[in-house]
Order: structure tokens, then C-alpha cells, then sequence
């Protein structure tokens, strides 16, 4: 049998995927019901062989579609042969598809903390965890510990969920200090202090026995050195950050400078470069000096004209406050007014 | 492995995490154990078709096939039990797809024309009930003695299954009640819950302690493996065998909610693990067929139960016994019998018949196949006397 494509037919790219066949050539479709004699999937091995029986599921029609829905998702590293029957014939044509398995690296690392700097506020909210693969969870807090510069061990700096924040490729952790301790007159923070105390020296200790959910342990213990220093508890003005713009016909980065710590997760998503007429510069952002700065390179040279960077009023600083509220702020003190976001303008 | 997987959500919105133990009761509901969240679902199964009888079933690579159904590789399935519908006679498969946290319950069936067909469990009707006192999930069953030898990486994976696992290990309906065989989070742990069906939320458990001949030892731990319930000396009693492989009566009226219950040991088949225990007639005699992971399956008369002796430690010599110790097997434990390779879940197809998912003998596959009640067995792996035709000399 050879495999051919087909325009009718659209294979899943996930494993949750259905697959759809165009039908409008069968002329039976309106009575008698399409099913496994005109669309039939089968597991096939490593040999080429196709499994004894078509997979089971659910078929529908929607529109000239004839859906086809497992009852149980496809699976990734396995190929599969759909077998679709030519209308008025006797004849099939047969389509291979494969979801490709995931790829276990050849080692477990932790690629990047951040903030990724060694000054941070006293009040700062959250870590984030790059990791290169997948990690178990569930386990988080037995391998991350903030060490004092006494070596003690803060047991209580970090919040206990009952489910881990993990990004949904399980690559990413966002940790968050006890936000109770960060809170100024919240019991915890009377009871037990802040977590980090302006002035002092930390470290953060990630140990090498976490392992990622292929069971392999990280490559290397990692320590994070940290330097407390005065806590973030003014408004973000984005007036008062700075900006570098570049020359017409380069491509050259537009580098924004703020007054502080912003958080990195945040400014992949809440920041975006337009045009007078709001249509997005393409392009991609990165962070400089531990993202106290960020810099836009866009993919064409710019042109004359007048651009904005327009920021999504979510957009925090590294403890939390955002564009438009301070974490800790008591909420009838001071109103200010409510907007979806801000935007720096300037014209080359 | 324990699973912790996402589960399928069915109809009552209980998130099924796995499918286990099975069994049916006349009318047609299933009763399914789910070990991992620890509860039995009762699929409504009642509106079948009565036909039971006028078929067999025999297929082979019945493995195969299950993983092309649910779409997955051939060894990424793994059936749990078998439990056939007391009016069409169709027999349900309880399985697991997959490995580890991305494994998923599925439950399929094998109508009269032989043809396997997965049910969608979350169109079916259910109801189900949470089990009180269920083993911690994160306790494992324990690595022990291998003698001189480094335990096999079969013996450390048998070692790192969870307790929760033997939460559920046989079911048995009865006159209204479900009865529930497994261990507890107790230190007295083997328990046999009783609940009435249709579910109401609440269960009644007792602790169960039996005479073990073979290990010479009381045990209150070992879940009872399978069991049956029969009217010996004219009271309703549980029928239990247990691992290594004592056989047990327990009166019904004994097992009321707080109790720690001692069962009558009146036999032992000797050591291995029971698996199953069916209820058939052979020639009009109520019979029990007791299949095991390590031995050949037992016969047992159910009339030889009636005024059996209860025996106790007083009734031995000191210490355990192999299977070559001269009282051994011991009691009305009827005989073993010729059978067909080794069957892994057994029940009764209909009147002659039983239906197992057996491990063929030569090829090493998993079929499913019918075998007489009478002789079961299948002529495909000996070849006698009656299969060498007379040659005769021209």
C-alpha cells in the first residue's frame, strides 16, 4: 500500500485531535450512516503492519465532514494508518500520519532563575524555574531551599499549594514567597518577619537530586546569590522610564529602561510594539541588565513614522506591583483611575 | 504500577481513575472497583437482550486487539478482570491503558458474534460509593526475604505498588448487599465491607482474622483473595481462599460493621495465589471452580464444605509446610483438575461453559477462550493418540 495526501482529509497534529474527511462525494451520507467501512484508523507497527482491528471512537458528520473521534486520544510515537474508501468503488486509499514523541534530553538542567540578578527587593514576589525538560511535581519545596547567611534555612518563606504552578509544559515553576510575610500587618509577617531583610545576603539552593519526570536527576546543584535591597513600595510611572531609539532603515533595538526590576514572565506577554494605526511591529523583546531593561529588535528595518509601546496595566514590577496598584496598597487610600494599559510614544 | 492519572469522568460526574475487580449482579448491573480513588461504580447494564447460551466466545490475541481498539501499542494494555452479563451473556473486560500517569480506565465487551467493542463509560447509566478507611495511597507494599538472592527488578517493582491496590481485591453480590474484600488503613487491616445496593453512602466493615495451616500463623493482614457466598450447614456463609491457599467459611450474619470476625479454616489447597472462584454444576452438583496463579485450578464440591472441621493451630504439628508435607492438600478441598496454559481471570459463560482470559501454553498469548465445564481444556496443544490417524501400508 502506498501512503498518499489528501487535501479531503485533515489529520490530527495532537493528540486530542479528531480527524475530518470530506464526504461530500459520497452520496449515500444522507441516509445509510458513514462509519468504519468508509474511514478506519489502525495502529500501525514498526513493520509496516496494521493492527488486526480499526481504533474505536465516535463518528459524527459536521458540515461535509465526516469527524472521527477515538474514544481515547492518539498517541504520540505511534503511527497510525487512516483507510478511507473512494466513493463507488470497492477501492481504499491509505494516509499515514505520526505524532511525534516527545524527546528526552540527554540531560536534566535548570537553565535559568529569575529574577536573574543578585540584587532584589526586599518585598520581591515570585522566583520563576526554567528547566529544559519536564520535572516531576509535586516535590518542589524538598529541593528548593533560602538559606540565610547563618546557613539556616527558612522553612516558611515559600507558599505551600496544594498543586505546584508549573507552566503546562511542566518546564516552568513559578515559586512565590508567603505573600503574608511580604504584606506589611499581615500576621505572618508580624509573627515570622519578612522572608528577606534589606541588607542581607541569601542563598537560594536548588538541589541536584530533583530529578525531571523521565527520572533523571538534575545535572548540577545550583546556588543563587542574593543581596536584599529596599523594597518596591512606590508606583510604577512609566514616564519616568527612559527610552533609546534607533536610526530609520536599521534594524536596530529600541531599548527601554526602567526603574526597577520587572517581572521576565510578564514582559513576554503584557508589552507590545505598534504602530500610529495600533497594528503590532513584528519583532521580539528581550531583557538586559537582569531585566531592568528590555529592547525590542523588529524583524524589518524601521520606517518613518511615529511608534508606541503599548503596556498591558498587569505588567508588574518583580514584587508584584503592577501599572496600576502596589501589592500592599490599602485599597481606599488613594484611587487612581482604571486603564488597560499605558503607552510610550515616539516618532523616528 | 499505581496510576494517578486523569481519570474519565462518567455520568454521575465521579472521575473514574481505574477499572478493576468485577462482578455482576442478576439484573444486570456491573460493579466495578476503582482502587486508585477508591470507590465501586455500579454501571446500568440491565436493558441487555436475554440470549445467554447460544453462543461461545474464542479470541485469540485478545490483547492485540484491545490495544488496536483503544489505539494504542500492543503492550500498553493490560486487562484487569472479566465479568460476564447474566442475560446476553456478553463478557466485559476491565483494563488499563497506558503506563504510569498517563494511564486511563476502559471497559469493553465481547458481544455473541465475537466481536470486541470498547464501551464509552461516560454515556452508560452509574451510580457509584466511596470506600471509608482506604489505604494511603502513598504506602507501598514492602520489599521482603528473597533469601541469598538480590531481589529481580520484578521483586522491587512488586515492592514499590501501592497499598492502595489491594483496597478492592474481589467483589461478590448477594440478595441486595455488595460484599467487598480488601485491606483498610487499619493495623488489623484485611476487612471485608458490606453494602447495600442501590448505594446509600454508607458501608459496614470487619476486620477479618483467619488460621493460616501452610504459614502456621494467625493473619489479619492478607485480603482474601476471591470468595463466593454459599448456604453450608443451611446459613449463608462467604466461601474465601486466600494466598498460599487457605479456604475460609465465614457466616454472613457475623460480618457486622466494627466486628473483628475469625473465620472457620477448614482447608487448604496449598501453596500459590486463588485467583477466581465460580460457582458451576457439573452433573447437577453445586460445585466451586478455584482457579490459581501457581497451581492447577481446584475442584471443590460444595457438599464437602457442610460440617467441615474448623481447625486451628491445636490441630497441627508445629511449624510451616510445603506442598510436599504428607497432610498436604489439606481438607475438603476437592482436586485439581487438567486446564488449558494458565488462566488469568476465569468466569462462567453459561451452562457448560466457562469463558478465561488465558495465557496460551505453547505460544505464550493472551486469548480469550471458552472451555468446557466438564473437561476444560483445548485439544490445540497435545497431540495423543486420537490425533494420529492409522497409517495403513499399501
Amino acid at each position: 500500500m502506498v501512503a498518499q495526501s489528501s487535501p479531503d482529509l485533515v489529520m490530527p497534529q495532537k493528540s486530542d485531535d479528531v480527524i475530518l474527511w470530506d464526504v461530500s462525494a459520497f452520496s449515500k451520507r444522507g441516509g445509510e450512516k458513514l462509519g468504519y467501512k468508509e474511514l478506519a484508523v489502525f495502529v500501525t507497527n514498526a513493520m509496516g503492519e496494521n493492527s488486526p482491528i480499526p481504533v474505536q471512537g465516535k463518528f459524527s458528520l459536521q458540515a461535509a465532514y465526516l469527524v472521527f473521534m477515538p474514544y481515547f486520544p492518539f498517541e504520540k510515537g505511534l503511527t497510525y494508518t487512516v483507510r478511507t474508501k473512494l466513493p463507488d468503488t470497492d477501492q481504499y486509499a491509505y494516509h499515514e500520519f505520526r505524532l511525534e514523541a516527545d524527546k528526552v534530553p540527554e540531560v536534566a538542567k535548570l537553565l535559568q532563575i529569575y529574577p536573574s540578578g543578585e540584587a532584589l527587593p526586599e518585598n520581591l514576589l515570585r522566583f520563576y524555574f526554567y528547566f529544559n525538560t519536564p520535572m516531576k511535581k509535586g516535590e518542589a519545596l524538598r529541593h528548593i531551599h533560602l538559606v540565610d547567611a547563618g546557613g539556616t534555612v527558612d522553612e516558611h518563606a515559600f507558599m505551600q499549594f496544594k498543586q505546584e504552578l508549573w507552566s503546562p509544559d511542566g518546564k516552568r515553576l513559578t515559586l512565590l514567597f508567603d505573600p503574608g510575610r511580604i504584606k506589611r500587618g499581615v500576621s505572618t509577617n508580624m509573627e515570622l518577619g519578612p522572608s528577606l531583610l534589606k541588607g542581607k545576603r541569601y542563598q537560594l539552593m536548588i538541589s541536584n537530586e530533583w530529578q525531571d519526570v523521565y527520572g533523571q536527576s538534575l545535572v548540577n546543584h545550583t546556588t543563587k546569590q542574593i543581596q536584599v535591597v529596599n523594597a518596591y513600595r512606590h508606583h510604577i510611572k512609566i514616564d519616568e522610564w527612559k527610552i533609546d531609539i534607533p536610526k530609520v532603515n536599521t534594524n536596530q533595538g529600541v531599548t527601554v529602561r526602567f526603574d526597577r526590576i520587572m517581572d521576565y514572565a510578564l514582559i513576554q506577554s503584557m508589552i507590545t510594539m505598534e504602530d500610529i494605526n495600533h497594528n503590532q511591529i513584528a519583532g521580539y523583546w528581550k531583557t538586559l541588565e537582569h531585566e531592568k531593561q528590555i529592547q525590542f529588535i523588529p524583524e524589518k528595518n524601521w520606517q518613518k513614522g511615529t511608534y508606541q509601546i503599548v503596556f498591558d496595566h498587569r505588567l508588574e514590577d518583580v514584587a508584584g506591583n503592577n501599572l496600576q496598584v502596589l501589592l500592599d496598597q490599602i485599597a481606599s487610600k488613594e484611587a487612581r483611575p482604571v486603564r488597560t494599559h499605558q503607552t510610550i510614544a515616539f516618532k523616528l | 504500577m499505581m496510576a494517578l492519572s486523569l481519570g474519565v469522568t462518567v455520568a454521575n460526574g465521579q472521575n473514574v481513575k481505574s477499572l478493576g475487580t468485577m462482578v455482576f449482579n442478576d439484573e444486570g448491573i456491573l460493579f466495578v472497583g476503582d482502587n486508585i480513588s477508591g470507590s465501586i461504580l455500579a454501571f446500568d447494564f440491565t436493558s441487555a437482550e436475554q440470549k445467554r447460551n447460544d453462543f461461545e466466545i474464542n479470541l485469540y490475541n485478545i490483547d492485540a486487539l484491545i490495544a488496536a481498539a483503544l489505539g494504542t501499542a500492543h503492550g500498553s494494555v493490560q486487562v484487569n478482570d472479566i465479568a460476564v452479563h447474566p442475560k446476553s451473556g456478553e463478557v466485559y473486560l476491565s483494563v488499563t491503558r497506558g503506563h504510569g500517569l498517563d494511564a486511563l480506565p476502559a471497559l469493553l465487551k465481547v458481544n455473541a458474534e465475537n466481536q470486541l467493542i470498547t464501551i464509552d463509560i461516560t454515556q452508560v447509566p452509574v451510580t457509584s460509593q466511596l470506600l471509608s478507611k482506604l489505604p494511603n495511597i502513598e504506602n507501598k507494599i514492602g520489599l521482603r526475604g528473597t533469601g541469598r538472592s538480590a531481589p529481580t527488578p520484578k521483586e522491587v517493582a512488586k515492592s514499590e505498588r501501592s497499598l492502595r491496590t489491594l483496597a478492592i481485591v474481589a467483589m461478590e453480590y448477594h440478595n441486595g448487599e455488595l460484599f467487598v474484600a480488601g485491606i483498610s488503613n487499619e493495623e488489623f487491616c484485611s476487612v471485608l465491607r458490606r453494602m447495600s445496593y442501590p448505594f446509600n453512602g454508607t458501608e459496614s466493615i470487619s476486620n477479618i482474622e483467619m488460621y493460616h495451616i501452610v504459614h502456621d500463623s494467625y493473619e489479619t493482614r492478607a485480603p482474601i483473595r476471591s470468595m463466593s457466598v454459599k448456604t453450608i450447614d443451611g446459613k449463608d456463609h462467604l466461601v474465601a481462599a486466600y494466598t498460599c491457599s487457605p479456604l475460609v467459611l465465614i457466616p454472613l450474619e457475623e460480618l457486622q460493621n466494627g466486628q473483628k470476625v475469625k473465620a472457620k479454616t477448614v482447608g487448604d489447597m496449598g501453596n500459590g495465589q486463588p485467583i477466581d472462584m465460580v460457582p458451576f454444576k457439573m452433573k447437577g452438583e453445586e460445585m466451586l471452580f478455584v482457579t490459581n496463579n501457581s497451581r492447577s485450578p481446584m475442584v471443590i464440591p460444595l457438599k464437602g464444605l457442610n460440617g467441615a472441621k474448623a481447625v486451628t493451630q491445636d490441630d497441627f504439628e508445629r511449624g510451616p509446610k510445603l506442598d510436599v508435607n504428607p497432610i498436604m492438600p489439606y481438607g475438603p478441598v476437592g482436586k485439581p483438575v487438567m486446564f488449558s496454559g494458565a488462566s488469568l481471570r476465569i468466569d462462567l459463560l453459561n451452562d457448560s461453559k466457562f469463558i478465561s482470559l488465558n495465557r496460551d501454553f505453547e505460544t505464550g498469548n493472551l486469548d480469550l477462550i471458552s472451555l468446557n465445564t466438564m473437561v476444560p481444556f483445548k485439544l490445540h496443544n497435545i497431540v495423543g493418540e486420537k490425533d494420529v490417524p492409522v497409517q495403513k501400508q499399501k
